[in-house]
């Protein structure tokens, strides 16, 4: 009986184990969780980029040109990536429409949530915006 | 005076009287007394010559330190064997995904299995080990019971088991993927019942 008990618990422990790894190996380590949590502030930010864009379109009347800050749009987002200093990218593709990028580690594993006239490319990692209102 | 406060009594009286263990375990299962039963009692009891039976410290005491590792034991056992079944579905889901490729969220899932098991196996194992009895000694009750639920829970998830499998044939819905999982409950419930047989024995 003690040795089937054995059996028992080696299995399990063998069992516990092998599992550990392959998840480690399929999951990553710490590095992939601070990479996927980096992402996370960068997509926020372009989110919150977005509501800037889209605030400064109200005011001027038309898309602006580039990103500035302004006191009217409060809270004031981030302008440049805090992990790295690159500064998020911006681009006007149509009167009504506009895109900001930044530098992703893990695009395909960046988490969005469903926003309408927002839509995020992994490929990219630019977020497409468009204005509502325009 | 209890049926086994009598059966000790009769068994202690029998060896006093020079009675041979096996004349005595006959009279018993002939009274109706069950095999556990008779060998307990006449386990209770060590005959030296020149002394008149001497009572057996048959089952370890169970003292409020032995009450608590089981309790962790039972507590680990349960993490363990819930966590890794956790684990193995997730990876499931992610090497055979239902939709390809697998939701990236998926690998975010992995993360606290992971740390149960981390934290839990150990302890389980530590207090397998710690709660063993010492040599020529038996488990206290408590251990067995622990044993037993163990084992009926894990009995429970392997009924459910095959229930779910039954279902799915039939609705036709068997897939490979859910076959796999269902073997991995069936393997750690399996796991689960040998680990533990040890105790319900004892």
């Amino acid at each position: 009986m003690t040795d089937r008990a054995a059996i028992g618990r080696a299995g399990l422990a063998l069992l516990a184990l092998v599992l550990l790894a392959l998840a480690l190996w399929t999951g990553g380590g710490p590095a992939a969780g601070q990479r996927e949590a980096r992402d996370a502030t960068r997509i926020r930010d372009l989110q919150a980029l977005a509501d800037l864009v889209i605030c400064l379109a109200d005011e001027d009347g038309a898309l602006p040109e580039m990103l500035r800050l302004e006191p009217a749009c409060a809270p004031a987002p981030r302008l440049a990536d805090p992990h790295t200093g690159a500064d998020y990218g911006y681009d006007r593709l149509s009167a009504d429409s506009f895109r900001l990028c930044a530098g992703f580690e893990r695009p395909d594993t960046v988490a969005t949530w469903s926003r309408p006239a927002r839509r995020f490319d992994p490929e990219s990692g630019c977020l497409t915006v468009r204005h509502p209102d325009a | 005076m209890s049926r086994a406060a009598t059966l000790h009594e009769f068994t202690r009286d029998a060896l006093a009287a020079g009675a041979a263990p096996e004349a005595i375990a006959a009279a018993l299962h002939d009274a109706g007394w069950s095999e556990g039963e008779i060998g307990d009692a006449l386990e209770s009891w060590a005959v030296r010559p020149g002394l008149p039976p001497v009572p057996r410290r048959s089952r370890t005491a169970l003292t409020a330190g032995l009450a608590l590792v089981e309790g962790l034991h039972l507590v680990a056992l349960g993490m363990v064997a819930g966590h890794l079944i956790a684990l193995a579905f997730t990876l499931i889901a992610i090497w055979l995904p239902q939709v390809s490729p697998a939701p990236h969220w998926l690998a975010a899932q992995l993360r606290w299995p992971i740390a149960a098991l981390v934290v839990f196996l150990p302890l389980w194992l530590w207090s397998a080990r710690k709660a063993r009895p010492a040599p020529g000694q038996r488990r206290p009750a408590l251990s067995v019971w622990i044993g037993h639920l163990a084992v009926f829970c894990a009995m429970l998830a392997i009924l459910g088991d095959a229930l779910a499998v039954i279902y799915r044939f039939l609705a036709g819905d068997a897939t490979a993927v859910f076959l796999l999982k269902a073997l991995v409950v069936a393997v750690v419930a399996g796991l689960v019942i040998l680990a533990m047989e040890e105790r319900r024995r004892d």
